[in-house]
């Protein structure tokens, strides 16, 4: 009994050692960012000589950064709406076939997370070239899409397919056509989980960097401005800038599954 | 909804049988079609991957000459990639680091998901949020992150010398092939631990200690029950961290700098600078099909180690 009680702890030790180390090398680089984005010097190690909100005002004042902003809050709009309506549909329609060829459709409609964001940007990139067509917010928005309707198809799928569709029959039997069924009481039931994937959606499009390179052009986001600048050498407004990306995007996962969780 | 999000390539199927009955009901709106709630997610993945990753591939087989591409068929980009040494050295050094980082990410992984499923229950769901929230947000963030903390004048660097331990900067952190696996291997960490969560979240607890308390031992219990059950778990974060780490070019862009660059940097280059789009589209046909038979024979090594 003490052996098995001694190979426990040494396991928990070990384990606790896995599980601190995993969350530091998480966390720790972004909390640093977050900790010098307050920096009252352009030093980027420690000690920290005072805070200071400079860096945010520079943020503010830096050219371009209100269009980007903007650009930003409008492109994850448009992919939370598209990724959420287009996935929601799907993964409702994927469970009306028959089960070797939902899992066909679920296979290809989550192939895209298994492709590396630089090869969906290439082919998007050629696409344009090939269409003649512009690069817009439009494209940037088309790239997000493309991003983020996998993850959404993925977590609704999960919902659907457990989900209790005899209320649905219940709706029909009274009189119910069925898209009102749909609309009043399927639609609702999987309100939680909508929301929640929408906002991973929109987290996902404001924190989007790969694709968008290939399909912005010369309209700016609020990651591509932050690469511009960061590639200019040390300036302490990436901070802030990454901050405030850090922070919408994090605050937008977390509400999300925060609000799925206590429905549930 | 932790659970959901984390399944992503592992939705597992229920046999719910409205499929007959609302299917047979919805005839009656036969204008759109019996299976119309796929029609848009369909265009969207015909029209913005499928077709994109068509064209892509299909560049390769086209010439390019000199002011232009020439729309002729072609293998030349195929044999520029394959016979080049500087090329070949870069897809060599790409697989490489990805199998490496690959590795060492499931294996980390594998231990944290095992530890927040099985052990730390208390904690699980806070460190789900915690991976969830990491697999979302701030890969740009994250990799300037590291780039600070490596740099000469960065954390590490600025306050060992401001504490006096050390003179001059350590060169070993930015601009080196240990730092690009560095970085990567952190970056990649929730892409891997996401599917094992999800995997595990299956696997009754008191089987496992049921199969170390039988003696088994706490290595082998994991490799007869765990392992099976979980296969498709770990091959899918392996995969992730596969894929994603030979296909990255951000990372040894600002980690590696220009003595360190991946395949995704010759890519990602032929849409900037240069416009050898056929180039690019043979070295990434090239670089995906190995990736596929590293996947490939990844899984045989899974379901041998696992029985």
């Amino acid at each position: 009994m003490n052996r098995v009680r001694s190979r426990r702890s040494t396991q928990s030790v070990l384990g606790l050692a896995v599980v601190v180390l995993v969350l530091a090398l998480l966390f720790l680089p972004i909390i640093l960012i977050v900790l010098f984005s307050f920096n009252s010097t352009a030093r980027l190690s420690f000690p920290i000589t005072g805070l200071s909100l400079r860096w945010y005002r520079a943020a503010w004042e830096q050219q371009g950064f209100v269009d980007a902003m903007t650009n930003s809050a409008m492109a994850a709009i448009f992919t939370a709406l598209i990724a959420g309506s287009a996935g929601l549909m799907a993964a409702l329609g994927a469970q009306k076939l028959s089960p070797k060829r939902r899992l066909m459709v679920e296979r290809a409609f989550e192939s895209p997370n298994l492709m590396p964001p630089l090869i969906i940007g290439a082919g998007l990139a050629l696409v344009l070239q090939l269409l003649r067509l512009r690069q817009s917010l439009a494209t940037i928005v088309a790239g997000h899409v493309m991003v983020a309707t996998p993850f959404v198809f993925a977590s609704l799928r999960a919902k659907v397919a457990t989900f209790d569709f005899s209320v649905i029959e219940a709706a029909r039997d009274l009189g119910a056509t069925s898209f009102s069924a749909l609309s009043t009481v399927l639609i609702p039931l999987l309100r939680a989980p909508l929301v929640s994937a929408t906002m991973i959606a929109a987290a996902l499009s404001i924190d989007e960097f790969i694709v968008t390179t290939f399909t912005h052009g010369a309209t700016e986001t609020v990651p591509t401005l932050t690469f511009g600048l960061l590639r200019q050498g040390v300036d302490p407004t990436v901070n802030a800038l990454a901050t405030m990306i850090l922070v919408s995007t994090g605050l937008l996962v977390w509400v999300g599954m925060a609000s799925a969780r206590s429905e549930s | 909804v932790a659970g959901d999000t984390l399944s992503m390539g592992t939705s597992f199927q229920s046999a719910i049988p409205w499929t007959n009955r609302l299917g047979a009901k919805s005839m009656s709106v036969p204008k759109l079609g019996r299976h119309w709630l796929l029609w848009p997610g369909s265009l969207l993945w015909i029209v913005l991957f499928a077709f994109p990753l068509l064209i892509f591939a299909s560049y390769g087989f086209f010439r390019t000459g000199v002011l232009d591409i020439e729309y002729v068929l072609s293998v030349d980009a195929y044999r520029r990639a394959l016979t080049d040494p500087l090329y070949l050295h870069v897809v060599a050094t790409t697989l490489a680091i990805a199998t490496v980082v690959a590795i060492a990410v499931t294996t980390i992984s594998f231990a944290f998901a095992y530890y927040a499923t099985f052990e730390f229950v208390r904690w699980r769901r806070l460190l789900q949020t915690a991976v969830v929230i990491a697999l979302f947000s701030g890969y740009l963030v994250r990799m300037y992150a590291w780039r600070t903390i490596l740099g000469s004048e960065g954390v590490i660097n600025g306050s060992l010398m401001a504490v006096g331990l050390i003179k001059q900067p350590l060169t070993v952190l930015l601009y080196s092939r240990t730092g690009v696996m560095l970085v990567l291997f952190s970056m990649l960490l929730p892409f891997s631990i996401a599917p094992l969560l999800a995997a595990f979240s299956n696997v009754p607890r008191e089987l496992l200690h049921a199969a170390r308390d039988l003696g088994g031992g706490a290595v082998e219990s994991l490799r007869t029950v765990l392992l099976p059950i979980a296969h498709k778990g770990v091959l899918t974060a392996f995969a992730f961290a596969f894929v994603l780490s030979a296909g990255d070019y951000v990372t040894a862009q600002l980690i590696g700098g220009a003595g360190n660059q991946m395949v995704g940097n010759v890519i990602a280059d032929q849409f900037g600078a240069s416009f050898d789009w056929p180039l690019a589209s043979a070295l990434g046909v090239i670089t995906a099909a190995s990736a596929g038979v590293v996947i490939w024979i990844t899984s045989m090594i899974l379901v041998r180690v696992g029985r």
